[in-house]
């Protein structure tokens, strides 16, 4: 996984590695659509982390957009 | 269910009749056809300029067509109309919209006049015009505009016609200066003192002038140069394409009027065909010569140039028509204003506006002053026609574009705008179609009904549904009854009392009547999804008539309408109106109101239209309680829906917000409504209301969570199940409410939170236990991320189509968290199969 930058919240770590979180890259998909995007995630097991905002935000937008498409 | 595609095409087909374009009054009543919306519209915004180029391109001569306009306008206005109604005996003034004086003014304050200069190919045809007066030089004003080839006979030594010789020498100026300016742009060719006698004559000078013209515009070498270039030479052949006799009146129509009477092309109009082959030549009369007056010379002028026009690309000979309109313009709207007097002979431009802002720009809107989505979108159903044509076209590609998927999921299903569009066209219907269509080509968006969909599974299920009767007393056993109970889905959600209650209460009204708990299915008809629907319904069918077809007795308007238009067999009453029928009903309802609960609206919800029985019930229900009712009388006339028809809350939840805000903007009274969903949408907009039954029996209404609702349903079953049949809920009724209110792993831990989390989980229909599911499986598996500085723990678990995200931390004891946030997202995290929930053993 290529390592971009770090995570935008110093206090979130990944709890079972212990280690900070990077913006790297997440796929996604929603109806008949996948893309990929950079999100927090943990660089050691992968998950992937989602804060309210980025929920309520960004994705909610794209949702809306797709859901229009 | 009807052939849907069908009852599609029939629906799209209605919006031809559409009144959105139809002319207003004015404009219908202008021989010009003035397009007053527009000019109003302009001179509104005080933008005189583009007021005069609307002006201008309706009248062709403006100066001219101020001087002699008869304001035929006037008579038509709504403003007059209204003032005339209002004045019979003569005392008031009429005020129509002073046309004439903005025009006149819109021509002293424009500065931009000068005419176009269009830069158009010849059309390489030819056009005769016999007399100068204002008809012929508004014909040749529009066919030169056209780049014909315009020739004008006239048998004095100037233009102007009989208008100009009645006129004032200062008027016959200012005439013949609008001819100059209008046209300076224009070639056309003027031959005074010329007088045509005869048809022949006009077809002989037509050869003579075409070919004249052929050979001094046209040099061989640019004959050649064309003919290289498009493949064609074009030039003048025969005679004049089209003749146009303006010869004013007691001028000489050349016989034309003879000929003409018994031709079908709707007018005085003829064609001349020629021996050599060539076009036929179009002949048409006009202006004061067939008794037009000065105003309608002109308009003559300008209308015969479009059938000239039309004839010449078309070989389709037609007289032009003044059209009418058939507008139609909803009561409401029929208000006096005064109007605005110049202080000076013409309108200040301050005044002129003012003025201009009197006029209501009549166009038929009837559906968009009761529709809420158009009204919220700024779309005409016209245009959403469109939109959904596209939409629900089949296949799908990038290009392919679906403007209104939300549009389609938003609409509130009130009707309003099928019973008020005077030509009967049902968008309602064609958005439903679209529903239902979306469905079938897989491009409904699950989001928007998936939370629907699993409440009614949830309610028809085994956990919340129940069809019984206490056993009749014979030896039978038999729970057949004549009455049957069906409350809705809702009401057993947010009120189960009051179901509890109001069957007890049927019971003595009707010893031995029954109670079916279930949901109508209105929730998949929404979904588009018609065969769902059939199944709800085939159920619902089936344990009526095993109930020996009783009289349903209902609580919910929505429900009276799916069964009417879905089971038209089955009767129907609501539960109010045998509440208000029975005189022994009365005595529980002997408490005193608090003074604050002494007047109050009623809410007639938008399923309650032309259910005058039931309307009427639920007022003398609460004149019996002693509550004084005041009037909603919009609401009363068109009622529309509170915002829970459609299930749009999930596609567009800010309209939502926008039609409960409109419903409530009505009246600063408490609203008593009859329908559950129209209470639960008031109260959550913090408007005080109230169900009819809550003040019938005495209880107060309130809000309850997404999760309460399901265990009330619950809850309620069992309760009747004890009380009132005397029998325990069986295994499987057991298994179902179990399910129903677990999902995954939620059973696995106890999960705490604050009132604040809970009615945030409800306001985002996140049921709890799919909260504690989530908790669960990331404490299972391990998978979460820490916040150092809240100390608390977040993860997620998808369960079904939704993620799932839960904020937590452990609770003093074992297996107990308490949640601190939830939210859902309903894009899905792809190639973390393991995390997501369907697999769970992260070695995998």
């Amino acid at each position: 996984m290529d390592t971009k930058s770090t995570s935008t919240n110093d206090n979130i770590i990944c709890n079972k590695c212990g280690v900070p979180l990077e913006k790297i890259r997440v796929n996604f998909r929603y109806l008949t659509k996948q893309f990929e995007h950079e999100v927090d995630r943990c660089p050691v097991c992968g998950q992937v982390y989602i804060p309210e905002s980025l929920a309520k935000g960004r994705m909610a937008e794209v949702e809306k957009i797709l859901e229009d498409k | 269910m009807a052939n849907r595609e069908q009852i599609m095409e029939e629906l799209l087909n209605k919006f031809e009749d559409c009144l959105q374009h139809e002319m207003s009054f004015c404009s219908a009543a202008c021989p010009f056809n003035l397009d007053v919306n527009t000019f109003i519209a302009r001179l509104q915004e005080g933008r005189f300029n583009a007021a005069y180029k609307c002006y201008r391109d309706a009248v062709g001569f403006p100066e001219i067509a101020a001087m002699i306009c008869t304001e035929e306008c006037k008579g038509s206005c709504l403003r007059n109309a209204v003032s005339r109604e209002k004045n019979a005996d003569g005392s008031g003034k009429y005020d129509p919209i002073r046309l004439l004086s903005l025009e006149k003014a819109v021509l002293k304050y424009a500065v931009r006049k000068d005419p176009v200069k269009y830069n158009v190919p010849s059309k390489y045809k030819s056009v005769a015009i016999i007399g100068a007066g204002i008809s012929g030089m508004a014909c040749a004003l529009r066919m030169a505009t056209k780049k014909y080839k315009v020739t004008i006979y006239e048998k004095t030594d100037h233009i102007g016609g009989d208008f100009t010789e009645a006129a004032a020498t200062e008027m016959a100026e200012k005439i013949r200066a609008d001819f100059a300016f209008q046209m300076k742009h224009l070639d056309y060719d003027i031959k005074f003192n010329t007088e045509i006698r005869s048809l022949d004559e006009i077809i002989r000078l037509g050869y003579e002038d075409n070919k004249a013209a052929s050979e001094a515009s046209v040099s061989a070498a640019a004959a050649v140069m064309r003919a290289a270039t498009t493949g064609s030479s074009r030039t003048y052949e025969g005679s004049y394409d089209a003749v146009y006799i303006a010869t004013g009146k007691g001028g000489t129509d050349l016989g034309v009027a003879a000929d003409a009477e018994d031709s079908d092309f709707g007018g005085p109009c003829i064609t001349i065909s020629h021996d050599n082959g060539t076009s036929d030549t179009a002949v048409f009369l006009g202006g004061a010569l067939v008794g037009s007056d000065p105003v309608h010379a002109l308009a003559d002028g300008l209308r015969i140039s479009t059938a000239i026009d039309n004839y010449t690309l078309t070989d389709i000979l037609k007289y032009p028509v003044y059209p009418e309109t058939e507008i139609q313009i909803d009561e409401t709207r029929h208000v006096t204003t005064k109007a605005i007097l110049p202080a000076d002979a013409i309108y200040t431009k301050e005044e002129a506006v003012e003025e201009a802002g009197r006029c209501m720009k009549c166009q038929c809107s009837a559906c968009r002053l009761h529709c809420d989505l158009t009204e919220y979108l700024h779309k005409w159903p016209l245009r959403i026609r469109d939109e959904i044509i596209a939409t629900t076209a089949p296949g799908r590609s990038e290009l392919h574009a679906t403007p209104a998927v939300r549009l389609i999921n938003s609409c509130t299903h009130c009707g309003l705008c099928r019973e008020t569009c005077p030509a009967d066209i049902d968008l309602d219907g064609l958005i439903q179609s679209a529903r239902v269509r979306m469905h079938k080509l897989d491009k409904m968006p699950w989001a928007f009904n998936d939370f629907f969909l699993r409440d009614m599974d949830f309610t028809n299920s085994e956990a919340a549904y129940i069809c019984s009767a206490p056993e009749s007393g014979d030896e039978t056993g038999s729970r057949r009854c004549n009455y049957l109970f069906f409350p809705g889905c809702q009401l057993g959600a947010g009120e189960p009392e009051l179901v509890f209650k109001s069957y007890e209460w049927l019971l003595d009204y009707a010893p031995g009547s029954g109670i079916m708990l279930g949901c109508c299915g209105v929730p998949a008809q929404w979904a588009g999804d018609e065969d769902l629907h059939s199944e709800v319904l085939s159920r619902i069918k089936a344990d009526w008539e095993n109930m020996g077809r009783p009289v349903m007795v209902l609580a919910c308007p929505t429900c009276r309408n799916t069964f009417a238009r879905e089971l038209p067999e089955m009767e129907t009453v609501f539960l109010y109106e045998l509440m208000a029928q029975s005189d022994t009903a009365y005595a529980s309802l002997s408490r005193s109101l608090p003074p604050d609960e002494k007047i109050w609206a009623v809410f007639d919800p938008c399923a309650s239209d032309r259910e005058d029985a039931v309307r009427g019930a639920v007022r003398k229900l609460a004149d019996k309680l002693g509550i004084e009712i005041r009037p909603l009388p919009v609401q009363e006339k068109w009622s529309a829906c509170c915002s829970y028809g459609g299930h749009g809350i999930l596609a567009d939840p800010e309209f939502t917000g926008f039609v409960r805000r409109n419903r409530i903007s009505e009246s600063e009274l408490p609203y008593i409504t009859y329908c559950i969903n129209c209470r639960d949408s008031f109260l959550h907009e913090g408007k005080k209301a109230t169900h009819i039954l809550n003040l019938f029996f005495g209880t107060e209404a309130g809000l309850e969570t997404v999760t309460r609702r399901r265990l009330n349903r619950i809850r309620l079953k069992e309760k009747l199940m004890k009380e009132i049949f005397n029998t325990s809920s069986n295994g499987d009724s057991k298994e179902a409410a179990k399910a129903a209110m677990t999902s995954g792993d939620s059973e696995l831990i106890t999960l705490e939170m604050s009132d604040e989390v809970r009615r945030k989980l409800s306001e985002e229909f996140i049921l709890e236990h799919e909260a504690a599911d989530a908790v669960s499986f990331c404490e299972k598996t391990g998978r979460t991320f820490l916040d150092k500085a809240k100390n608390s723990y977040t993860g997620y678990r998808k369960i079904g189509n939704l993620t799932y995200w839960v904020e937590y931390r452990p609770a003093d004891d074992a297996g107990v968290y308490e949640l601190l946030n939830a939210y859902t997202h309903r894009m899905t995290i792809e190639l973390e199969m393991i995390w997501n929930g369907h697999k769970v053993n992260i070695d995998e």
